[in-house]
């Protein structure tokens, strides 16, 4: 088994080295230029005349942040075009060069020319390291465009959050809906069982704006009941200084609640339904016949032998909320103020903070990556059929 | 059932727990964003200078009234000379940083360095403190320094409103700057040779100055405390601090023992938040929330709402010089310009999206700015009169398709023309839809095109658009038409994205900026608005209204133009 996920795990390597590269390359090819938004960012200030300095500060930024550099370690383009083309940054420029060079270039405009640039090229600064970085190989996703600061100094802080609510509430989720599942199963023409149903497949269908606006406007809200505080993650004034990581959740949990209503609503239906019909297949299959021949009480039969063999869709689900803890929930942050990876991502993504947005999807797909592998052994655990098949796929 | 009880009871406990107002001498003022940091020069949100008005100084301030230059660190207005090029200060007596050391003129001459310095990470600031020279402390005299400027320019005074002093014993304590001048630590080539300067701005530059308030030092009568990033930011009163014994002045002010600026970026709920109690000062929220609390007789029991002025103004753009193949020539007449200032329903607009509160523009220059030109008369709407320019202009539906068209280069253009707008905001969405429905009656066929900034800005920029909505913010400061007018700014893809301006343009612009003599100022300022006003390169919308709410526990609440409205620091708790 050990020799099936080590070789998962070689596999996954240039996986990520796939998906960072693809990310790279979109955004530096995502319209605006992020030098320029940097520099321009007080509407260029003061007057005219300091035009040349702009250009001076923007030529410093581009070879401070790496952006002076070819994209990637080669390019394919025309034998009519300069391989030197990436250094033109205004785009205006490159497009007058582009034209002049097509109306000029007679027949070698159709024929391909490869560009090689060696190491000296911002994917490869990104990986390694560089001029003022270290590369994310050492842990360094390099510096913010537009705040200036250590990517992962940004994140830490984010990220957290993010995990607390996506791990809670998946945890919760699992908590309530596997009960209600088995309960839907066992009688599943019941009136309860229907009228559940019903209330599952209207939660489901609920988006989590409207649900967070209404949980806050009938329980924060003064003139119906106001429960909880409307907005944030912790009191006003912050935790006590010292306080023990106890006292700090239990001085945010009136916070907490809301939004953690938002985050769970939609799982709980989902996965109540899924392990209802799951639970409700395993029920109808010969084995279980035979428990309950032999005697063993309802609940073993359930919770035992049924759940453990309707569990693999259960872990699906399980293992693919991970990547999403790091995209976080923009609409929920939004709504209820939490300091989370979602409105971040946003942020960084319209002020075309590269550095942060290729770090986002970086450490989304290394979660994807480990869900996948997780899925891989926990299913290997609970149905020893799929690992056997695996190895005896390696023998042939 | 017992289960249910003992919920029920933790949860009636958590509403004891979450209806916890601040109480004491201690303000919550609403923030929809946060400071993009809090570094000393490196920096440029409005919170974020909204925040520095109490932590920190500087050597000239707003007189928030009348809204004239207040010295605030120096003792007068400087001394300029005849070629107005070199300005005299003197530092006040008596005042010190927080570790009782005097502010003198070398911590004037440090900020300037600090700021100017290449390796500094103030890129988008450094523009401001370019047409500074140098900054000469008096050697007999450490309080007193001449600032000497390269151009003669309106600003050169106002612009040190902006920007806090630095202490030079608390971000240079090796004196490292003091070293240079101002033009070698903005020499790519020099820098590149001297070490010692690498060393400093990498301890400068680092994030702990940014958010950490242990590495914050700032003269202002507050201090950050905490910054509880994505939460809150607290500031405290400092103890004993100079300004306690010079309460004229607002910048010296400081009656709340603490301000808190609570991060809530959603209406729905910072409203609920105002019901609650929990924010004591909002002057952000939106118009519809801001008209809903005002028809509420509970809520105003505790809150005064009032209404302001800002200097902002939005305005609709349209493109004077298209290059005539991806954005065709529609708004090349300025007939066609006016006709479409003319079919825009203002009223409309201004009840239907903002509740009736904004005022209308007419210029270049919001109305609230004493060189505004009241000669002007605002474009009202008349869609008959739009009509019969567009008609004049050219324009026809020859071959009625309920489009107008027009042979324009010999080519067959139909008027139909993209609006582009940043996506996001409802309300430029909601207006968008309002002015293409209202150019619909005149057969104009428009397009609603909603782009992410930096596609509306590469789009502007770049002269590729048709027609564009947008907002403008400024302050009490002269205005330097060149960053929006100037046709160089066009050439340079700079903020004038409609194309305006001529030699004889250009040449106003330049005399403004350089014009020392107010009055005269003045009058070439009006002159100038009148030349855009007939040219009409935006359609001129409004000047919004700053939607203030404050909690009656507060007393002495004064609202102004000048942005942020309200001067939290003078905020007194009702005995």
């Amino acid at each position: 088994m050990w020799r099936y996920v080590l070789k998962r795990l070689l596999w996954f390597i240039p996986t990520l080295l796939a998906v960072t590269v693809i990310g790279f390359m979109l955004l530096a090819n995502a319209p605006g230029d992020p030098v320029n938004n940097l520099v321009m960012s007080s509407g260029s200030g003061g007057s005219l005349k300091t035009a040349e300095d702009i250009e001076v500060q923007k030529t410093f930024w581009r070879h401070k942040l790496g952006l002076d550099l070819p994209v990637f370690y080669f390019s394919i383009g025309k034998l009519s075009e300069p391989d030197t083309l990436y250094k033109i940054t205004d785009q205006e420029q490159l497009q007058r060069i582009k034209a002049n060079v097509k109306i000029h270039g007679g027949y070698k405009n159709y024929i391909p020319k490869f560009n090689w640039y060696g190491i000296h090229n911002q994917y490869h600064r990104w990986l390694f390291g560089g001029t003022n970085t270290q590369g994310i190989i050492r842990g360094d996703f390099g510096l913010s465009i537009s705040k200036k600061e250590p990517v992962m100094m940004i994140l830490k802080d984010k990220l957290i959050w993010s995990l607390f609510f996506s791990i809670l509430s998946i945890i919760l989720a699992y908590i309530i809906s596997i009960p209600i599942g088995i309960k839907l199963a066992q009688q599943p023409e019941s009136r309860v069982s229907k009228v559940t149903q019903t209330l599952l497949f209207l939660l489901y269908s609920m988006p989590s704006f409207f649900v967070g606006v209404l949980l806050l406007m009938l329980f924060a809200n003064p003139d119906v009941i106001s429960m909880f505080p409307p907005s944030g993650i912790k009191p006003i004034e912050g935790y006590d200084n010292n306080a023990s990581l106890l006292s700090k959740f239990s001085a945010s949990l009136p916070y907490i609640i809301l939004p953690l209503i938002c985050y769970t609503y939609s799982s709980l239906a989902f996965i109540s339904r899924l392990t209802a019909t799951s639970i409700g297949q395993q029920l109808q299959q010969d084995y279980i016949k035979t428990a309950t021949a032999k005697g063993l009480s309802q609940k073993r039969i359930l919770w035992k032998h049924a759940l453990k063999n309707s569990a693999l869709p259960l872990i699906t689900v399980f293992t693919s909320v991970f990547p999403t803890i790091i995209g976080g929930s923009v609409i929920i942050e939004s709504i209820f103020t939490i300091p989370g990876m979602g409105l971040e991502t946003v942020k960084a993504i319209i002020s075309q903070d590269y550095p942060v947005v290729i770090a986002v999807i970086t450490l989304s797909s290394v979660l994807t990556i480990f869900s996948y592998v997780l899925a891989d052994i926990v299913y290997a655990w609970i149905d020893p059929r799929i690992r056997p098949s695996n190895e005896m796929q390696n023998k042939f | 059932m017992k289960s249910h009880i003992y919920l029920f009871a933790i949860l009636i406990s958590l509403c004891g727990i979450s209806c916890k107002k601040t109480q004491n001498n201690t303000l919550v003022v609403h923030l929809l964003s946060e400071p993009d940091d809090m570094h000393p020069t490196n920096g440029a949100s409005a919170v974020r200078a909204e925040i520095n008005l109490y932590t920190n100084l500087s050597l000239l301030r707003v007189n928030y009234k009348t809204g004239e230059l207040l010295p605030c660190l120096v003792k007068a207005l400087p001394v300029v000379s005849s070629d107005a090029l070199s300005y005299s200060y003197e530092i006040k007596d008596n005042i010190t940083w927080d570790d009782q050391s005097p502010i003198t003129a070398n911590d004037v001459a440090f900020t300037t360095k600090a700021s100017k310095c290449l390796y500094t990470n103030n890129p988008g600031l450094k523009p401001y403190w370019d047409n500074i020279k140098d900054v000469v402390v008096d050697p007999a005299n450490n309080k007193k320094f001449t600032v000497v400027m390269k151009r003669p320019y309106i600003l050169n005074t106002w612009f040190w409103t902006d920007f806090p002093i630095i202490q030079e014993g608390f971000y240079d304590k090796q004196q490292t700057l003091a070293k240079y001048s101002c033009a070698q630590l903005s020499d790519s080539i020099f820098l590149k040779l001297k070490n010692d300067i690498k060393q400093w701005s990498d301890e400068f530059n680092n994030p702990k100055y940014s958010t950490n308030p242990l590495f914050m030092s700032g003269a202002g009568p507050y201090k950050i405390t905490k910054w509880d990033k994505g939460v809150s930011i607290t500031l405290e009163k400092k103890q004993n601090h100079w300004s306690a014994n010079c309460q004229e002045n607002w910048y010296c002010q400081a009656n709340p023992d603490k301000i808190i600026f609570k991060l809530n970026n959603n209406n729905a709920s910072a409203m609920l938040e105002l019901k609650n109690g929990l924010i004591d000062v909002s002057t952000m929220i939106d118009y519809a929330s801001f008209t809903e609390l005002n028809k509420d007789e509970v809520f105003k029991k505790h809150y005064t709402l009032q209404l302001g002025d800002t200097y902002n103004y939005t305005y609709v753009a349209m493109n004077m010089k298209p290059d005539g193949k991806t954005h065709k020539k529609l708004f090349t007449d300025v007939a066609v310009r006016k006709a479409m200032a003319m079919l825009t329903p203002y009223e409309q607009i201004n009840k239907t999206l903002y509740e009736n509160h904004n005022k209308r523009v007419i210029g270049p220059i919001n109305p609230n700015k004493i060189d505004f030109n009241t000669d002007l008369i605002a474009v009202q709407y008349n869609v008959e009169k739009a009509k019969e320019l567009l008609k004049q202009a050219g324009w026809a539906d020859t071959d009625n398709d309920q489009v107008l068209d027009k042979m324009i280069d010999g080519e067959k253009v139909k008027f139909e023309l993209n609006i582009i707008f940043i996506s996001g905001s409802k309300v430029w969405e909601d207006l968008a839809k309002q002015l293409a429905e209202s150019m619909a009656k005149a057969n104009i066929y428009a397009m609603l095109n909603p782009l992410d900034y930096n596609g509306f800005f590469g789009a502007v920029t770049s002269h590729q658009f048709d027609m564009s909505i947008g907002a403008w913010q400024s302050s009490a400061p002269p205005e330097d038409f060149s960053q929006l007018w100037h046709s160089a700014s066009w050439a340079n893809n700079g903020l004038n994205f409609t194309g305006f301006g001529t030699s004889q343009s250009d040449a106003l612009i330049d005399s403004i900026n350089t014009c020392m003599n107010e009055p005269k100022r003045i009058a070439l300022s009006k002159r100038f608005q009148k030349m855009v006003y007939d040219e009409q390169p935006y359609i001129f919308m409004f000047t919004q209204t700053r939607r203030v709410i404050v909690n009656k526990r507060w007393d002495n609440l004064e609202v102004y133009t000048e942005y942020p409205g309200v001067l939290l620091n003078t905020l007194k708790l009702k005995e």
